[in-house]
């Protein structure tokens, strides 16, 4: 019969069950000098014996069907040996039972001292904030819970073992440990009872000379950084499955130690760099964003600029040369984040630099914008080259002294113009490369002439290349649009309107690149003194519309030099119309019913119409743009005012709707 | 001017009906007037053609007005052209896009012929 060689009891069990087998055989059957031998390891086989010299029973024990078999016996024994084969095989199983009963009492106490052992430890550790006191308090106490264990910590440290906490003083390689080595490596934990030749670890590890070693892994994020090593030297002790189980939950211990650290100073980092970030932010803010002028009588400018990463390449400056001279500089650095922004403010320093040193040597007026971008590409190019990267950029100077726009566009998006006087909008493009692509830069300055209610719009590529969930962009020809609807309402209104239509566009998704955008109108030259100003005030009711429009005409002819022109006077007409019934329609809710006052002044070259009404707060953005396919009848009103306006604005004063216009002489 | 089906002129070219708009605005004092006016014509398969040589000034109701009757005649299909219109009006029209929206002719005459077609 082959040896079973998974019982499921041990030798040494085996032994305890077999001698009270004997006892209880003795008393249940009153037989004396019943023996018993084994025959077999495990149960396979039991020979019970009878007096002395009389023949054996021989029991095999199926343990499958749990059946005890007699194989043999004198005849004289037989239905004794029934008798007792009987009370064997229930005796087997009532002991089996018992033992199986009495291991999970024992495995379930082991895990209950476990867990409150492991409970207090954790709850121990946790009070100490440094993660290297905290493994060494986990250590301490774990090797405490066991007289003459010892335990060693080790984690991986630039791709070697190093002690952290317990027994351990000499630092290991993965090969020094022997048989722990293969499974620690995979994450597993070990019991080694006997250490052999194969299974050694070398002189260096702690447990050289150990009777038998437990190890677990400490891992952090799927991966193994290290394992906890406990041993013993004394050989009536074995480390069993409930220790083993304790050793793998005070290793886990370390990991949540090791990673909660991990974490904490990965916020802490966070933190700091988000500081810093908000701090380069401000820089970016103050540094690279200049602000507008304001107080100007003939300009009227607004900008506006977000990073996609909080600090970021785009820059941008305005320079005040006279009240009718100012120069607007606006680039992108190519690349993102702290880099380009340092590169930005090396860029815009080197133009300041330029443009003070040009200064001094002409000694008279303000350097060209071409002689600028030059001077200030020199200091610049070699640098950018050299860090592989370059600068985009434009450079523009508005006099409306000279009614002269002159700019450099060093592969910038160019300037949109939208000439309010013939509806036209253009893109002003230069030809020159941006700057630190070629060692050698010179560029060519581009004129172009200005006439009052110009609106230019100068931006970073972020503001077209803004896409929807679609992939689309919102392009040029959305621009175009904004400009077109917005600019008789300010230079302020036009960027803002620019800002919330492209973030509605991408949906209001987090910017993927710089957005940067600056408007610059051109305002109404009101010259000397105005040459007539009209009162006129209407009764809020549309048959007064005709008498509306014949008073306008008639101060309209009172505009030098023939007038406003066809154009402009089909523009006012047309404007004052739809705002005079805008009144109208606002008065419905019962505050209407006064009159509707209106002044018109005339100037040299243009006309201004204010129309005051007592009526609820109208707000023109809130207007919804018209359908142009013909599927709506409604909604032209607001459209055509701010398209026949070359200047509009929009007051409330008290209960009074305030509306001003400006019409410019067109023919 | 207050604007009626009887104070509209409409002729019939063949099965073509025009209609001169009276006055010389076409505005939010008349534009409900006119809708009224023109809306017994707005009948299945009625082709219209609206002259609007006489009007000076149009505003966004005027405008509203038409657009309402060529989206109305388009839906029984029937159409509606315009002709002869004046500089401040052609102007509004292609201002908001509009010239996109109606045919448009010079003359009465060319809106007929386009009809014929």
């Amino acid at each position: 019969m082959p040896l079973n060689t998974q019982p499921t009891l041990s030798q040494k069990e085996f032994r305890a069950t077999a001698e009270r087998l004997r006892v209880e055989l003795a008393e249940l059957d009153g037989i004396q000098g019943v023996g018993m031998e084994l025959a077999m390891l495990g149960y396979d086989s039991i020979r019970i014996l009878g007096s002395p010299g009389s023949e054996p029973l021989i029991f095999e024990v199926d343990k499958k069907a749990n059946i005890l078999l007699k194989v043999s016996c004198s005849p004289s024994t037989g239905p004794m040996a029934d008798c007792i084969g009987v009370a064997v095989r229930s005796l087997i199983e009532r002991m089996e039972g018992e033992r199986r009963e009495e291991l999970l009492l024992e495995e379930l106490g082991s895990n209950w001292e476990s867990l409150d052992a492991i409970y207090e430890i954790s709850a121990d550790v946790l009070r100490y904030a440094d993660v290297e006191t905290a493994l060494e308090r986990l250590i301490n106490r774990f090797t405490s819970l066991q007289e003459g264990m010892r335990t060693a910590l080790f984690l991986t440290r630039s791709g070697r073992l190093k002690p952290i906490a317990g027994d351990a003083t000499d630092t290991l390689d993965w090969v020094d440990l022997g048989g722990l080595e293969k499974p620690v490596g995979e994450g597993r934990a070990i019991v080694v009872s006997h250490i052999t030749a194969e299974t050694a670890p070398t002189g260096l590890a702690p447990w050289a000379w150990a009777q038998q070693v437990a190890a677990a892994p400490v891992t952090a994020r799927l991966k193994v950084i290290g394992f906890l090593a406990a041993w013993r030297n004394d050989h009536n002790f074995e480390f069993d499955a409930p220790f083993s189980r304790l050793l793998e939950a005070i290793t886990h211990q370390a990991s949540m130690l090791l990673e909660s650290d991990r974490l904490k100073r990965t916020m802490r980092e966070n933190e700091r760099w988000a500081q810093e970030i908000e701090i380069a932010s401000s820089i970016q803010q103050s540094l690279l964003f200049g602000d507008p002028p304001t107080g100007l009588a003939r300009f009227d400018m607004a900008s506006f600029s977000a990073a996609s990463q909080r600090i970021d390449g785009d820059f941008h400056d305005f320079l005040r040369h006279s009240n009718e001279c100012v120069d607007v500089l606006v680039g992108d650095v190519m690349g993102k984040g702290i880099a380009a922004a340092l590169l930005g403010a090396a860029t815009k320093n080197q133009f300041l630099r330029a443009i003070a040193s040009l200064a001094i040597q002409a000694n008279t007026g303000a350097p060209s914008p071409e002689a600028i971008v030059n001077r200030a590409a020199l200091g610049v190019v070699d640098q950018l080259i050299q860090l592989e990267r370059f600068v985009t950029l434009c450079y523009a100077r508005f006099d409306v002294g000279r009614s002269l726009l002159e700019f450099v566009d060093c592969g910038h998006t160019g300037i949109l113009l939208y000439r309010k006087q013939t509806g036209e909008t253009t893109f002003l493009r230069g030809e020159d490369l941006p700057i630190g692509i070629m060692p050698k830069f010179s560029c060519q300055q581009q004129s172009h002439r200005m006439m009052p209610g110009d609106t230019y719009l100068l931006f970073s590529d972020g503001v077209t290349e803004t896409r929807n969930p679609a992939g689309d962009l919102f392009g040029e020809e959305r621009l175009v649009e904004c400009v077109v609807n917005w600019s008789s309402l300010g230079a302020d209104i036009l960027v803002d309107q620019i800002r919330k239509h492209a973030a509605a566009f991408g949906e209001n998704r987090p910017q993927a690149d710089d957005f940067t955008c600056i408007a610059v109108t051109i305002r109404v030259d009101e010259g000397p003194p105005p040459v007539a100003v009209w009162h006129e005030e209407f009764r809020c009711d549309l048959e007064e519309l005709e008498r509306m429009r014949r008073w306008m005409a008639a101060a309209a002819t009172g505009v030098p030099s023939g007038g406003l022109g066809d154009v402009g006077c089909g523009q006012l007409e047309l404007a004052c119309t739809e705002l005079f019934v805008n009144c109208i329609a606002h008065g419905d809710t019962g505050l209407c019913g006064g009159p509707i006052r209106m002044t018109a002044t005339v100037y040299q070259n243009h006309m201004n119409v204010e129309l005051r009404h007592d009526g609820i707060a109208f707000d023109p953005l809130s207007v919804p743009p018209p359908s142009f396919d013909g599927s709506r009848d409604g909604g032209f009103g607001t459209y055509i005012v701010f398209h026949c306006a070359d200047e509009l604005s929009y007051n409330r004063v008290g209960d009074t709707n305030v509306i001003s216009i400006s019409i410019i002489r067109k023919h | 001017m207050h604007l009626t089906i009887e104070t509209m002129s409409i002729e019939k070219a063949g099965e073509v009906s025009v209609v001169l708009v009276p006055g010389k605005a076409l505005d939010a004092s008349n534009s409900k007037d006119f809708k009224a006016g023109i809306a017994p014509l707005l009948t299945p398969g009625a082709k219209i053609v609206l002259d609007l040589s006489g009007l000076d000034f149009v505003d966004s109701s005027g405008l509203g007005a038409m657009v309402s009757s060529l989206r109305q005649i388009s839906g029984v299909g029937g159409d509606l052209k315009l002709c002869a219109l004046k500089k401040p009006v052609r102007a509004l029209i292609e201002l908001v896009r509009m010239h996109r929206v109606f045919e448009i002719y010079n003359t009465r005459e060319e809106a007929l012929a386009a009809f014929s077609k």
